[in-house]
């Protein structure tokens, strides 16, 4: 989608929480590209160096103040880029500073709980919220849905796999996941890491194309985990029912180069493979297979992926150019993770519902 | 070595691979077979078991059911060649020698099959229990998750602890076809055996911090490449065939009450 840019003045300035590797590698440079619809003005962050480091790469301000950063009015919309436990209430601080939008890192929240109150505040202010679950908004992806026909509601296998090369931010939770039990690495044989490094696997990882999964379920009030396991040194094996439908979810950190990310849902007739891009890539999106009946057809890969049209959509929804996304599914996603990371947890320390 | 003998009437589409194997295959004319085809519905064990009885040097047996592996006689055991869709694709047996020296650093190992609706999910099962038998080694002890008409998950563990899962899963969407991968600290290993209806080659790759290797492919179906066998048998060979299955079925208690 393309905004009209209205002349370099009428850019929106964007205030950045948190500046570590996501707002880093995967904004900024975002930013740089669409340089005539945004511009970075004030970046905050809890240590000095990370502000500092960023706000001089893109002539902002730099502050260790989160209130003086969203009191800064020539902060049009906040991108909330800070470790998953703070999401919740700086979305809700952005709200209430009355920005005309904002965009929160994925997981969008760590609680159902805390996804409604955000969805309340964001209804009561009208700022709009969008989370920046890149897949669900990359071309490849929004290709698919157009030639998906009724997979949606007979397809009864959905399979996710991310197998991607180290990121040393998981490495580095999970070893501190350990040394809060008091080991010095990783302590795959206590149970209590291990549900640990099992969640953090759902809620980090998984999560990146649970909403994906989602679309094929009309519902998971249902939702049993049949199987779940840790995969070392990092990663999940799930395999689950959900609304008749089987759901394998499996993720792998390991040392090597070679990536996988690919989405499938498998029906009687038809099925979809949708392979994205390794996370942090720019510039190319997933390419999405439809096959039916031994014909396929193949969308992508385009140029721009879901990190770029997030952006593209944040300044179009407030040019009033598109309506702003639902939150209820957002809300729905973090319930859906939330429930597998639990049954998944209770599945492998032998506590039955 | 002359051509050992085959009734080609006895199997659909028989007359083209014997005719594709001069060296190995001859019909057999009038005269009695010496190599023996059957299906592998419910009596194949029996048919074996009489074959070898009357003379058969060798019996081919194509996507054998479970039913009567417990009967098929100490005499026929070395001389059945079980023709799995996939599990019998040359590329299979090139991928289990690469896997052994990957096994001990696996992370994860999968196999999945993807089958049309006509298919018998159990012998789709059985193909794929083979298979990863062959590729991943000594395998534990697995579990049914799920079961019903679209499809079956099962999972267990290899024997270095790596978490293994199964799976056979129904559509038309697209042609058969079986996956299995082996995931190391390094990279690992992917094969992609496609559907027996072609001779396109399975694909078997090996990654490594150098890249990654594609092994030589060979274009041959399943099917021919266990007739092949076959006549090594007839030959003298010995198959291991049959023990290889029952311990491929010995690792799924109660897959015997599975039939069906
Ligand atoms: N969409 C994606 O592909 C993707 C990829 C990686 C991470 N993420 C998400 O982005 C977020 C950040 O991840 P990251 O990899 O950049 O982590 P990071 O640790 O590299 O960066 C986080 C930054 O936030 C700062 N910070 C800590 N507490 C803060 C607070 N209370 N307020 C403001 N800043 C604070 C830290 O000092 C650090 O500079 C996470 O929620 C993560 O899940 C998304």
């Amino acid at each position: 989608m393309h905004v009209g840019n209205g002349g370099r003045s009428r850019r929106l300035g964007v205030g950045f929480i948190g500046a570590g590797s996501v707002a880093r590698t995967v904004h900024l440079p975002v930013l740089a590209k669409l340089d005539d619809l945004f511009e970075v003005r004030h970046v905050m962050d809890v240590l000095p160096e990370a502000a500092q480091t960023v706000a001089s790469r893109v002539g902002a301000r730099a502050t260790l103040s989160q209130d003086e950063l969203l009191a800064d009015s020539t902060v049009d919309v906040v991108a909330i880029c800070s470790p998953d436990q703070f999401h919740a209430a700086q979305v809700v601080a952005a709200c209430r500073a009355g920005k005309k939008a904002v965009l929160c890192e994925k997981p969008f929240t760590l609680t159902s709980a805390e996804a409604a109150e955000i969805a309340a505040v964001s209804a009561e202010t009208g700022v709009p919220i969008l989370v920046g679950a890149m897949h669900t908004m990359d071309p490849g992806w929004l290709a698919a849905e157009r030639l998906w026909h009724d997979l949606p509601e007979t397809a009864h296998t959905l399979r996710s796999t991310i197998i991607l090369p180290p990121n040393t931010r998981f490495i580095e939770f999970a070893t501190e996941t350990s040394r809060q039990a008091g080991m010095p690495g990783i302590d795959y044989d206590d149970p209590q890491v291990v549900a640990a490094l099992l969640q953090m696997g759902v809620l980090g990882l998984a999560i990146h194309d649970l909403p994906l999964v989602r679309r094929f379920l009309p519902d998971f009030d249902d939702l049993t985990v049949l199987h779940a396991e840790l995969v070392r040194p990092f990663g999940y094996e799930f395999v689950m029912r959900a609304a008749g439908r089987t759901i394998e979810l499996t993720g792998a950190m390991h040392e090597g180069w070679k990536p996988d990310w690919t989405f499938e849902a498998i029906g009687p007739d038809a099925a979809l493979t949708v392979r994205f891009t390794p996370s942090f890539v720019q510039g190319g999106s997933a390419v999405a297979e439809y096959a039916c009946g031994g014909q396929r057809t193949v969308s992508g890969p385009y140029a721009a992926n879901g990190y770029e049209d997030e952006w593209r959509l944040l300044a179009a929804i407030v040019a009033g150019a598109a309506d702003p996304p639902p939150v209820d599914p957002r809300i729905d996603d973090i319930r859906f993770a939330v429930a597998i990371a639990m049954a998944g947890r209770d599945h492998l320390l032998g506590v039955t519902a | 070595m002359s051509a050992f003998t085959v009734d080609t009437r006895q199997l659909p589409g028989l007359a083209e691979i014997v005719a594709s194997l001069p060296l190995s295959l001859r019909d057999a004319g009038n005269g009695p077979p010496q190599i023996i085809g059957v299906t592998g519905t419910g009596t194949w064990a029996a048919q074996a078991t009489a074959a070898v009885r009357n003379g058969a040097l060798a019996i081919v047996v194509e996507a054998p059911v479970l039913a009567g592996l417990k009967n098929v006689s100490p005499a026929a055991q070395s001389r059945v060649v079980l023709a799995w869709d996939f599990a019998a694709n040359p590329g299979v047996h090139a991928a289990a020698a690469e896997a052994e020296a990957l096994r001990g650093g696996a992370g994860i190992a999968k196999g999945a099959v993807t089958v049309g609706r006509s298919t018998d999910i159990q012998v789709a099962l059985l193909d794929l229990l083979v298979a990863a038998v062959r590729v991943f080694g000594e395998i534990s002890t697995l579990t049914v998750r799920h079961r019903d008409h679209h499809g079956l998950y099962l999972t267990g563990h290899l024997e270095g602890g790596a978490p293994l899962t199964l799976s056979v899963v129904v559509t038309n969407a697209y042609p058969f076809a079986m996956h299995l991968r082996l995931l190391t600290g390094e990279g690992g290993l992917d094969v992609h055996v496609p559907s027996p209806a072609t001779a396109a080659p399975a694909e078997v790759r090996v990654a490594d911090a150098d890249g990654e290797r594609l092994l030589p492919t060979v274009w041959v179906t399943s099917r021919r490449a266990c007739w092949q066998d076959a006549a090594a048998v007839a030959a003298g060979a010995r198959s291991g065939d049959i023990a290889e299955l029952r311990r491929a079925v010995s690792l799924v208690p109660g897959l015997w009450s599975l039939q069906g």
